[in-house]
């Protein structure tokens, strides 16, 4: 059983509408959400269905671990494109690679990780220029301009990412500065309009507060406020709702919604809960044991799932209006990295594997069509299901 | 939870899962005790500390001769090695050559050397004194010595009384580990009452102890134990003085442990099945015995193990200044009074051989009191 | 901030009065009292024959009659009111002038062993942490198990030998032959500094061995925490970082056990001092309580005490400084 399940989520109803088959009036009939905690997906700007310049772009990315029991290799093969002012969410189990995989971009990951070699990671600066992040140092001085000052990042547990001891103006005023060449008085201001920005009331006093004097959603405002103070263009966001309530999650995410708007932003989502993604999404990718199993535009692949995890993922989620069903997981355990399949990778735990097929080759990505690209034996060439 | 699709399992995996099974159906010493085999280390400084204490418990075997048997042929003499081979040859048994007395030509002291014009044979199981192994067991068989009744082997040398400095580190190693052994068991029992009362009743009765805890960890403790062992009257015997710095070191010793289980058992009084057994009518002593002491016994243990070196430390320093164990018992810390300037190192460094036996013991409690804690910890790896 | 020191004081105060209490006890329990043992080093080997009576006189004389809790209210009370800690028999003097500057010189070897302490396991356990898993780490590691194990007094005695044998110099003692009996001056005090370092590094011994370990525990810890690899996304350099983040937290528990560590300290000093032939409140304890000079060494017991007492005071309000956290659970 996966241990990391979607839960009851409240976009459930939003999620569930977008599943509907076929209505072209979509985007009208989401505009009315039927619950009050699902935020008017209105809001959104038409302005992005314009063609976006691509901001970041990786190919082929591969990442492995020299662990006691050899070398592992939790990212394989992995490609996806971020479009400025635009959101690629990244859907999976823990332990599928995803964490890993933003850790790659931000040069964190530790010092027994490595990265392939044919790995292309290219992202264009603010300033227009264009950076090879594969074939940057960690320490080096670039890398450190990158972090921070061109990609933000926000986490999961909002107190464990404040450092206890310092205060929340003195953490945000150091990234400013480190980023801008501002002095302590202007880096000051910048911090208050920030968090006035996330919707922090009084912030000229909450700046000398300490973390631990602020309520949970707060935190998380005040994060958010962190990781934007040195006005990143892309904002990688790991599971940044997971562990606050349903009614704070909505407000964290029409927040991050709203900033991202306002900011132009390009944003990586990562989490675990197909309901938030299909809120706040232009793109999906579906990992599985490190490989992007499935992508595509977020309404196509949540209409019309190909590969059997998506569709495993979509029906273990709960819905009102089937609850004397049983929720049907998706079966078995995923995997330990060091057990990698052979073949494609989800074979085991997948209920219309070709025996012969799917346990020896692994799957190179067909597209059924533009944009939505699948990795699964039971889609041909043409995209077309062979099963 | 682990198997959904059914059918019959290759061999591999059959054994595969019942390794797991074992595993998880495995109780938490045996899961302990399987960690702590693999911490080699630990294993290894548990078979030493064994073999010293097999030392100390068969000492009237193993040592050739007693704590207080002279040699007036051999005073403050050097180890004498057993060796196959000299410059008249080689022997397939071993031997240690004879003794002369010479006169040093400039201080005209007499002083013994080794005379290799004449060998004396090493055997096994040598007769020698009389003595009682185990205490009741009598023998004259020692586990080795020389074949010349009439001559002695000092494998370790002799102190400036001719006594044997093997011998008498073997019977301290016996004193020094049993006071240790004795004070952790007092303190151990005092930690369980003190700590138990007051992280069970809380309150003003923990108000009170946390009170008294505190005054006795805050004065410096060997000054302390100074005190009280200086308060020892002159006339008592050796054994009641042992006995007495057992109940001193033990005495004081409990600070620390109390202090943990207190907090152990605060933290998991509010638990459910705490609050439950006491619904059903259970009283404190089997509460705290039986649902409260388990969940963190195994903490305990390793407290208890960590606390022998101090226990050991402590036992060394008072006999080492004479404010300890009396002569004619030794311990290590007895032994080393002989041993207490730069001029006992420069002439006869064997008398710190003692100090070595203290250095590996705490060593070895220290890296098993690791080892067991790592053990003893549910998360310290997943299978 | 200040209704929390005002508390911490308030319990300095109590603890300290209950210490009083139990190192009175124990200025009580050797066998027989003061009157015996003023009699029997006043009057043996001098003929006179002394009658129970005689000694019955000098109790009464020194108010030896009296009830114990009397006698502790006449003791305590004479310390608290009047600065005066009894008579030193073996001394034939007042307690005060036995002990005299020797606080001073016990100071002395308490600060300067303290400072070697945290500056020799602070960096060091830093290191180890931000090494992990290096060579030097290992050593670091095998070197601290030995610290805990190896006795500081043999340690003294091992580097006494080596410093006799390399240097040809005796290296105990606190003060030169020349200075030892000399009037306080600025060659004297500098001398003193001279040899101080010696009792620093055999007293620091363990408790480095003990700091590195704890230092490297929680900086291992606190290098791990996601506050840290959150900073580390927004760009803060890495030695930056290592020092605003982790290392700020990893001094913690090392501030919190300052008092813990003068105990040690003062636990060690007496028999550290017999084998560096230390002239100060350590020496002159044991020496104390092998006379049964039991005021002397009460009193000495008592300021040591007084010592850690008022560390663990300064390391709460440290702590207190140092963490914000800690001010609301006050």
């Amino acid at each position: 059983m996966p241990d990391q399940r979607p839960g009851p989520s409240p976009y459930g109803a939003a999620l569930r509408l977008l599943m509907e088959p076929a209505p072209n009036t979509a985007v009208t009939a989401v505009a009315k959400p039927p619950t009050a905690t699902a935020p008017a997906r209105a809001t959104r700007p038409d302005t992005r269905r314009a063609p976006a310049e691509t901001m970041l772009k990786v190919e082929n990315l591969s990442i492995s671990f020299r662990t006691d029991e050899g070398l592992i290799t939790p990212v394989q093969g992995v490609g996806f494109e971020v479009q400025a002012g635009r959101t690629l969410g990244l859907v999976g189990e823990s332990g599928s690679g995803k964490s890993v995989t933003t850790k790659a971009l931000m040069k964190l990951l530790p010092g027994n990780a490595a990265i392939a070699p044919e790995t292309r990671m290219h992202y264009t600066t603010k300033a227009g220029a264009e950076v090879r992040i594969d074939t940057l140092k960690p320490g080096s001085r670039a890398a450190r301009q990158l972090r921070g000052g061109e990609i933000g990042m926000i986490f999961q547990e909002p107190m464990a990412s404040f450092s206890p001891v310092y205060t929340i103006g003195n953490q945000m005023m150091e990234a400013i500065r480190l980023h801008k060449a501002v002095g302590r008085k202007d880096a000051r201001a910048i911090a208050i309009e920030m968090l006035d920005r996330v919707g922090i009331s009084n912030p000229s006093g909450r700046i000398d507060q300490y973390p631990h004097d602020l309520s949970g959603g707060m935190r998380q405002r005040a994060m958010i406020a962190l990781a934007l103070s040195a006005g990143p263009r892309l904002l990688i966001a790991d599971e940044p709702t997971t562990a606050l309530d349903v009614t704070i999650q909505a407000q964290v995410l029409e927040l991050m919604r709203e900033l991202q708007r306002d900011l132009g932003m390009g944003m990586i989502f990562i989490t675990h809960d197909l309901g938030v993604i299909a809120q706040i999404a232009d793109e999906i990718a579906v990992m599985y044991l490190g490989t992007i199993v499935e992508r595509g535009p977020t309404r196509e692949v949540i209409r019309d799932p190909k590969h059997p995890y998506t569709q495993g993922l979509l029906r273990a989620i709960p819905s009102l209006d089937h609850l004397q069903d049983r929720l049907t997981p998706v079966p078995g355990d995923i995997p330990s990295p060091t057990e990698r399949p052979k073949g494609c990778p989800f074979h085991t735990r997948c209920a219309q594997a070709l025996v012969g097929t799917c346990d020896r080759k692994p799957p190179e990505e067909v597209f059924p069509s533009r944009g939505h690209g699948v990795r699964c034996w039971l889609h041909d060439g043409n995209g077309r299901s062979v099963a | 939870m682990t198997d959904i699709t059914p059918g019959a399992l290759s061999p591999e995996e059959e054994r595969d899962r019942q390794q797991r099974l074992k595993y998880y159906s495995a109780s938490q010493w045996t899961l302990i005790w399987w960690r702590f085999r693999r911490h080699r280390a630990a294993m290894i400084a548990a078979m030493v500390l064994g073999l010293m204490a097999l030392l100390g418990i068969f000492a009237e075997f193993v040592a050739p001769y007693g704590v207080t048997t002279r040699d007036a042929n051999y005073l403050a003499g050097a180890p004498q090695m057993p060796k196959f081979c000299d410059e008249n040859g080689c022997s397939l048994r071993p031997f240690v050559h004879g003794v002369k007395t010479e006169r040093d030509p400039v201080t005209l002291r007499a002083k013994q050397v080794p005379d290799p014009g004449t060998r004396v044979h090493v055997t096994f199981l040598a007769r020698g004194e009389p003595v009682k192994v185990l205490g009741f067991i009598p023998t004259d068989r020692h586990l080795f010595g020389l074949e010349d009744p009439d001559a002695r082997l000092h494998i370790w040398g002799t102190d400036e009384l001719g006594r044997d400095v093997f011998s008498r580190t073997l019977y301290a190693t016996r004193v020094s580990l049993s006071i240790g052994v004795i004070g952790v068991m007092i303190s151990f029992v005092m930690a369980l009452v003190i700590g138990g009362v007051a992280g069970y009743a809380g309150g003003l009765v923990d108000n009170v102890i946390q009170r008294v805890t505190e005054v006795i960890r805050v004065v410096p403790i060997i000054p302390l134990y100074m005190g009280l062992a200086a308060a020892m009257p002159k006339e008592w015997s050796t054994t009641q003085v042992y006995f007495a710095m057992t109940i001193i070191l033990g005495l004081f010793g409990w600070p620390t442990l109390a202090r943990r289980i207190r907090s152990q058992l605060l933290s998991i009084r509010g638990e459910d099945y705490v609050i439950a057994a006491r619904l059903a009518g259970a009283r404190p002593r089997r509460i705290i015995a039986q649902h409260m002491l388990p969940s963190f016994t195994s903490f305990i243990i390793v407290d208890l193990v960590i606390s022998f070196p101090y226990m050991i430390l402590s036992e060394t320093a008072l006999s080492f200044v004479g404010l300890g164990l009396r002569p004619p018992t030794v311990s290590w810390g007895v032994l080393l009074q002989q041993a207490q300037s730069v001029r006992v190192i420069e002439q006869t460094p064997w008398l710190f051989i003692p100090a070595a036996f203290v250095v590996v013991a705490v060593l070895a409690f220290t890296v098993i009191g690791d080892g067991l804690r790592d053990a003893a910890d549910p998360y310290s790896e997943t299978r | 901030m200040l209704r929390f020191t005002a508390e911490r004081l308030v319990g300095m105060i109590v603890t300290m009065l209950l210490v009083s209490l139990m190192v009175f006890i124990i200025m009580e329990l050797p066998p027989g009292d003061y009157a015996d043992r003023y009699a029997f080093r006043k009057y043996s080997g001098t003929g006179v024959s002394v009658t129970a009576s005689d000694i019955e006189a000098i109790r009464v004389e020194l108010g030896l009659d009296k009830p114990m809790m009397l006698r502790y209210l006449d003791w305590i009370g004479g310390i608290v009111l009047r600065g005066d800690f009894g008579q030193a028999f073996a001394f034939e003097t007042s307690v005060v002038k036995v002990i005299g500057d020797k606080v001073w010189l016990t100071l002395a070897i308490l600060l300067s062993t303290l400072l070697v302490t945290y500056l020799v396991s602070i960096p060091i356990g830093i290191l180890a942490a931000v090494r992990r898993g290096s060579a030097a780490d290992y050593g670091l590691t095998v070197i601290s198990y030995l610290g805990l194990a190896l006795p500081n007094f043999l340690l003294a005695l091992i580097l006494l030998y080596f410093a006799n044998k390399w240097f040809g110099a005796d290296i105990g003692g606190l003060f030169s032959a020349e200075y030892a009996d000399a009037p306080w001056s600025l060659g004297k005090a500098w001398d003193l500094v001279k040899h101080l370092w010696l009792p620093a590094l055999v007293l620091a011994w363990s408790a480095v061995a003990y700091q590195i370990q704890t230092v490297r525990a929680t900086m291992s810890d606190e290098i791990n925490k996601l506050s840290v690899t959150a900073a580390r996304a927004r760009g803060v350099p890495e030695t930056r970082l290592l020092l605003k983040y982790p290392a700020r937290l990893a001094i913690n528990p090392v501030v919190s056990t300052i008092g813990f560590d003068v105990n040690r300290i003062f636990s060690e000093l007496p028999i550290v001092a017999v084998v560096l032939g230390l002239t100060e409140l350590g020496e002159l304890l044991l020496q104390a309580y092998l006379d049964l000079d039991m005021y002397v060494a009460g009193a000495i017991l008592l300021l040591l005490t007084a010592v850690v007492v008022f560390m663990n005071f300064v390391s709460d309000i440290l702590l207190a400084w140092l963490d914000p956290r800690i001010k609301l659970g006050a």
